[in-house]
Parts: C-alpha cells; sequence; structure tokens
C-alpha cells in the first residue's frame, strides 16, 4: 500500500462545571455536569455517523475520477481479518467490504477517546457530578482545516444551548495529500511494480495522523509513504509485527526507488508549498 | 387536653442535665461495624436505658449483620400501638467514623451538643425513650401502646429490618410508625416527611474491540458513542424521562400536597445554590416550581460516566470498557420492577440491546396520605410544642424503607436541624430542640390517641 498523505487531527476535550463538587444525587433539582455532556456530545453525531456541526466537512475534497480509478476502484474488500483480530460485531452503519475500506479512505470521522465524571469505582455511590469532561478526536481528511474547527465546535454548542461547555485543543493536525499522478506518486508506483510483480494499492492517505503536512509547510516537495507492515500487524497492541519477508521486499522497493529517482523532477525546495 | 403534656414537659425539663449525661454515654460509643464491641456495648446500654424508662425490652438475634435489634414495648390504654423507627448505629454513608481509641469525642457548649451519630440517629432515639418515660412516671399509663425497634445496621442497604419484618411479624404489628429524623429547616420551623422517594440504580455497560484499537480505525465501533447516545435517549435537556410508560403509575400530588410543598418553596432560594455552587436549579425553575419539581418529579442522575482516556494529555485509542452509573429516582407509587422492565425494554427498541444493564440496588417510594389521622395528630401536636404549624413534607428526597410498613401510616419527626452537618466532624444538634422533639413524641402520642379514639 501506498499511502500519498495522511489524514488530519482535532482532539479537544469538552469539559462542564455545574457545581464546586460533585453533590448528593438526592438534590435532583440541581444540574448535572455528566447530562450535560451526554446531551452536548450526543448533539455532535448521531448513530448514522454524520457530524452535526455546521461546517465541518467544509473542505472535503470530492471523489474525483481519476481518484476513483487510482484508489477506491482498488481497495480490498476483505475485513474478515479486521473483523477477527478486533472481534467486533460490526462496523459502524453497518458497513461492510470494499465500502468499509472505501469510508476508511474518504471520510472524516468524529470519535470519542474518553469520558470521565462523577463516581465511577465499585458498586454505587449517589452522587450529582460537578464536572465531567469529553475527549473528542475528529479525523479530518484533505482539505479540511483544523484550524477552522474549535470555532465550528464553538458556534454549534452555543447554537444548541451548551454555552456551559468548553472546547479545549489538545492537538491539532491539518491533513496532507498528493495527487495519484505526480510523478513522484508514479514513480514509487512502478518501483513497487518492479519488486513486488503486481500492481501497488494507492491510497490516498495514510489513516493515522503525521508530519507531512510541515514539510508542505515549508517547502514544495510531495511526500508518499509506504512501510514493511500488513493489514495484520496489530498496531499498538501488545501483538504488534511484522513480517520478515515483508521487510525484505520493503527494504527493495527502497531500492528499486532510488534507482528510478534520477528521472524525477528538480523541486525548488526553498519554495514553500500550496 | 393536655392533661398529659404538661406534667411530661415538666418531667423532661426537670431532668435535661442527665438526660444529656445519659446521651453522652450513648454517644461515646463508636457504634459502626468496624466497631463490633462498640455496636454490642450501644444495644446493650439501649436496652438498658428502654428497661428503666419501663419498657420490656428484648435484644433480638440472630440478625443478618449480626448485631442485635434492639425491640421495646408498653401497652397504653387505647389498643392501638405506635412503633417508633430508630437505628443504633452511626450513619456513614458519605464520611467513615473515625474513633479516638474506642471512644468518639462529646462536646456540650453553647446549647449545642457535639458528636458524630447524634444527629443520625442516637439524639433522637434517646428523646422518645425519655418521652415515654416522662408520661409513665407523670401519667402512670401511656395513652396508647408503643414499641421500639432499633437496628444495628452493619452495612447502608443492610436488610435488618427485612429479617424483623418477616422473622418478627407479630412484633412488627402496629397502627403507625414514628419514623427517625424531621429536622427544623432553615427558618428554624419543625418539618416531619410522610414518605420517602424509592430508586432504581443501574450500571449501562459497553463493550468494544477486544484489546484497544487505535482511533485512526475510524471504521470500528465505538462503544463510548453508544453510551452517550442511549443515555441521551433515557432523558433530554427538557428533563422529561423518555421511557415508555414511565410516569404511568405516578401518583399525581393532590392540592394539600402542593400547597405544603409551595410552603417549603417558599423558602427555597439562594442559600441552597450558593452553598452547592449551582447558579440555578434546572430549566430555570425557583421558588415553587423548583421544589415541586424536586419533589414530585421522578428524575434521571447520570453518576458517573468513564471510558477510555480522559487523563492529562491525549491518547488515541478506542474505548473498549465504557459505563455510566445511572439512579432513577423514583416517587410513589412507581415500581422499582416495572421500571427496571420498562427500562431494559427501552434500551433495545432503541436499538442498544447489546448494552448490558445491571441493577445495583433499588428500593420503592412510599407516601403517607396527608389526611391520615397521624397526621393531623403531628400538625396538632406541633401547634402545641412548638407553636408553630409544622411544615410538611410529602416525601422525604432520599430514600428510605418506609414503603416496608405499607399501608401503615409513617410520619418523621426528629431532634435535628438544618444546620446540623450530618456525617460532619461538626455533627451536632441544639439542646432546645431535643428537649421540644422529646415533647413533640408526648403531644404526638396524645393527639394520635385522640384521633384513634374518635
Amino acid at each position: 500500500v501506498i499511502t500519498l498523505g495522511h489524514k488530519g487531527q482535532l482532539y479537544v476535550e469538552l469539559a462542564c462545571r455545574t457545581a464546586h463538587a460533585d453533590f448528593p444525587s438526592r438534590m435532583t433539582a440541581l444540574p448535572n455536569a455528566a447530562w450535560r455532556i451526554v446531551w452536548a456530545v450526543a448533539s455532535l453525531k448521531g448513530p448514522d455517523e454524520r457530524v452535526r456541526v455546521p461546517g465541518f466537512y467544509d473542505g472535503v475534497r470530492p471523489i474525483t475520477p481519476e481518484a476513483e480509478r487510482a484508489f477506491y476502484s482498488t481497495l480490498s474488500g476483505d475485513v474478515s481479518a479486521l473483523r477477527t483480530r478486533t472481534g467486533v460485531r460490526a462496523f459502524v452503519k453497518n458497513l461492510d467490504g470494499q465500502a468499509v475500506m472505501r469510508y476508511t479512505y474518504s471520510e472524516p470521522a468524529l470519535g470519542l477517546c474518553g469520558l470521565g465524571g462523577g463516581y465511577t469505582g465499585p458498586g454505587h455511590k449517589l452522587v450529582t457530578p460537578g464536572e465531567a469532561c469529553a475527549r473528542v478526536e475528529c479525523r479530518l481528511v484533505p482539505d479540511q482545516d483544523p484550524e477552522r474547527l474549535p470555532g465550528a465546535f464553538r458556534a454549534h454548542l452555543d447554537a444548541h444551548g451548551f454555552d456551559d461547555v468548553t472546547v479545549e485543543v489538545l492537538a491539532s493536525n491539518p491533513p496532507y495529500s498528493i495527487e495519484p499522478d505526480t510523478p513522484l506518486a508514479r514513480l514509487v508506483a512502478d518501483a513497487a511494480r518492479d519488486v513486488y510483480g503486481v500492481d501497488p494499492v494507492m491510497v490516498p492517505f495514510a489513516t493515522g495522523i503525521g508530519s507531512r503536512y510541515l514539510f508542505r509547510r515549508h517547502t514544495a516537495m510531495p511526500i508518499a509513504g509506504f512501510a514493511v507492515g500488513y493489514a495484520g500487524s496489530a498496531l499498538e497492541t501488545s501483538d504488534e509485527h511484522i513480517r520478515v519477508r515483508d521487510y525484505d521486499e520493503g527494504i527493495r522497493h527502497i531500492v528499486a526507488i532510488l534507482a528510478r529517482a534520477q528521472g524525477l523532477p528538480r523541486v525548488d525546495d526553498r519554495g514553500a508549498g500550496p | 387536653v393536655s392533661a398529659i403534656l404538661a406534667p411530661a414537659a415538666s418531667y423532661i425539663r426537670a431532668g435535661m442535665d442527665q438526660w444529656m449525661r445519659e446521651l453522652a454515654e450513648f454517644c461515646r460509643l463508636p457504634s459502626v461495624a468496624e466497631y463490633p464491641g462498640a455496636m454490642h456495648a450501644a444495644a446493650g446500654w439501649l436496652g438498658r436505658r428502654m428497661t428503666a424508662a419501663g419498657l420490656d425490652v428484648r435484644l433480638l438475634l440472630p440478625t443478618p449483620g449480626g448485631f442485635p435489634t434492639v425491640y421495646a414495648e408498653r401497652r397504653g390504654r387505647s389498643s392501638k400501638t405506635v412503633l417508633f423507627y430508630n437505628h443504633y448505629d452511626i450513619a456513614a454513608y458519605t464520611n467513615p467514623v473515625s474513633a479516638d481509641g474506642d471512644t468518639l469525642p462529646v462536646g456540650i457548649r453553647d446549647g449545642r451538643f457535639y458528636n458524630r451519630g447524634v444527629a443520625d440517629d442516637k439524639g433522637c432515639s434517646l428523646s422518645r425513650v425519655v418521652a415515654v418515660e416522662a408520661m409513665l412516671r407523670t401519667a402512670g399509663e401511656l395513652p396508647l401502646g408503643v414499641k421500639f425497634v432499633s437496628f444495628g445496621k452493619a452495612k447502608p442497604n443492610d436488610d435488618a429490618l427485612e429479617h424483623f419484618l418477616t422473622q418478627h411479624p407479630e412484633l412488627a404489628a402496629c397502627d403507625a410508625v414514628i419514623w427517625e429524623t424531621g429536622m427544623k429547616d432553615e427558618r428554624d420551623r419543625p418539618t416531619a416527611s410522610l414518605g420517602a422517594k424509592g430508586y432504581v440504580y443501574f450500571e449501562l455497560r459497553g463493550r468494544g474491540a477486544r484489546v484497544a484499537q487505535p482511533s485512526r480505525f475510524t471504521i470500528l465501533p465505538n462503544p463510548a458513542w453508544d453510551l452517550i447516545w442511549a443515555l441521551a435517549s433515557l432523558k433530554d435537556g427538557s428533563e422529561r424521562i423518555l421511557i415508555d410508560g414511565f410516569y404511568d403509575e405516578v401518583t399525581p400530588p393532590t392540592a394539600e400536597d402542593l400547597a405544603v410543598v409551595d410552603v417549603f418553596g417558599d423558602a427555597l432560594g439562594d442559600a441552597m445554590l450558593e452553598r452547592v455552587g449551582v447558579p440555578a436549579f434546572v430549566l430555570g425553575k425557583t421558588g415553587r416550581a423548583a421544589a415541586r419539581h424536586w419533589f414530585f418529579e421522578p428524575s434521571c442522575t447520570v453518576c458517573g460516566i468513564t471510558g477510555g482516556y480522559a487523563g492529562p494529555g491525549e491518547r488515541l485509542a478506542i474505548p473498549t470498557d465504557v459505563a455510566a452509573k445511572v439512579e432513577v429516582r423514583l416517587v410513589a407509587a412507581q415500581r422499582p420492577d416495572d421500571i427496571i422492565t420498562k427500562a431494559r425494554a427501552h434500551l433495545d427498541r432503541h436499538g442498544f440491546g447489546h448494552l448490558e444493564m445491571v441493577v445495583l440496588s433499588h428500593t420503592a417510594p412510599y407516601r403517607t396520605s396527608m389526611s391520615d389521622p397521624l397526621v393531623r395528630a403531628a400538625q396538632r401536636a406541633a401547634l402545641r410544642v412548638y407553636g408553630q404549624p409544622l411544615v410538611i413534607r410529602p416525601t422525604s428526597i432520599g430514600m428510605s424503607p418506609k414503603y416496608r410498613f405499607a399501608p401503615r401510616p409513617t410520619v418523621g419527626v426528629g431532634v435535628e436541624y438544618a444546620g446540623s452537618c450530618m456525617e460532619e466532624p461538626d455533627e451536632h444538634i441544639r439542646l432546645a430542640d431535643w428537649e421540644e422533639g422529646a415533647r413533640m413524641i408526648v403531644a404526638l402520642l396524645e393527639e394520635y390517641a385522640q384521633e384513634a379514639a374518635t
């Protein structure tokens, strides 16, 4: 798989404080920070996965016929390994087959990485949380702009009556992607054919976040990515691994690219990119 | 009419120094389960004090928690019988009790009696024994029969009462119950509670992937979202609970119920908000509207929510285990088992069948009718003792096992006040309130005997 970019990210904490501290739950006429967070977060996205924050989808590149041909038509539809490995009962929106990969490589998403508030120990305690928080993560695709999103969240929360819910940005990274017909993309793909003997799978961006956008900010150099892992690498779990044969092939891919690199046009690396 | 009250009140007044010395003995015992010796000593002390008052006493064993239930009785002129409900263990729901050696400190100063446990519930317990003693010493008999039952609970949800009611139905038989506690409010008015709320406390649990997966796998289902959506489906911003049929069995408050809670509502205001540090009541309600909401509306509270990572910094993972603790507080005459069934059905119908709902605890609500003779007796007694109307609360805002005595009427009256700092280091009662509380018991028994006779 050759990645021509990476996703962007905006990681925010939504927090609400309604009282000095947690207080006895028998005071049922007083506001509850956990409910405020539940309702505020629920207002952001429903089970249809569609993000309801106005402006969230601004800048998302439409899928062009070129992108369809270069990327999406070639995506694998075999998701059984992912299902088995994670043990999930279904994917979001009940997607299956190639739609799973198409979603992964085209849709921005709103994730929820953490929730906290009130009493969460064993047994029961009759308290109303005085504060609560949620960690919300936007995974962005080109060319969404993470700098504009905190304002969009703020406006959405205010419009829904959640002016007591704060938005704090913990991390922000823009997405990045080059077009499939750039010389670098073509060269890396050709080199892959030399080594692997098959057409490589090109994807518009890696699903993870990265720092490629910094190169774009400071230079005009295009970036493509590929590595030595495979679909079953179980990233970031205790079983993370690679296959030795993939590693060998990865090295030969680098060699093949360098061998073909003389054909690349020179980029003025002092000029900033778009 | 006051053939009984006046001499009994003099008896109580004359002995105040002695009653406070006795109360100090009782209160020095750190009677919580962590000090089993003190629990047994407190039961023994209370039993001996009841015997001295002229009651027939039995320490009932075995009990579920291992500590005796102190039972006492005395017949009266009328065949009617009133049962006093109390406990000799010290309430420790929020703050544990720590004794200095094997003794709890007692301080009597500025007309106040300081001790952890004196407000809940030892002061109230002794006031009732002294009240009955005063009637026996001054009138030679009681106008009606009395029973005392005082529990030594080993833990908050001890089923000592359940055990007593099933094992000793003949001892539990009575016409009315005088419950523990009934404080003077912020304006120093005597209050009495006629019932309690119930609740269902459950945990809603969701599970995602076997091992936490990076959040870049945006295609994977996220149990934290499911939990958020499931909770949001239970109640919306209007505070209306959205479970089908949830309100079906709610007894609407009567005009009389509303009128008495309005009295409370008129005193409900900024002082309470400031104490908790909250700017406003829910839905912007104030005064009477806030009080009506508080007392008569069933509620749904998220007591805790957890999932994934919410500590410092960022962690990019999809939560694997998420959970919310949910308390549904019930009003008369909702039934816990009915609400549990409806909540589960609601979750299933809204696509949250995969979320686990584990009920951790539940009790039923209960409300005594405002027009019950016991309530009328308490109102007249208060006018005589306090010189002002009793502020009636048709229900307390907390839970209690009052419903176990249904359909008998229960009224809670006591000796503490709004500033008693229950379960806090400064827990105390005022001596004057204690004395009035003892007189209130005398007047209440006298008035109820007359109600029963008519």
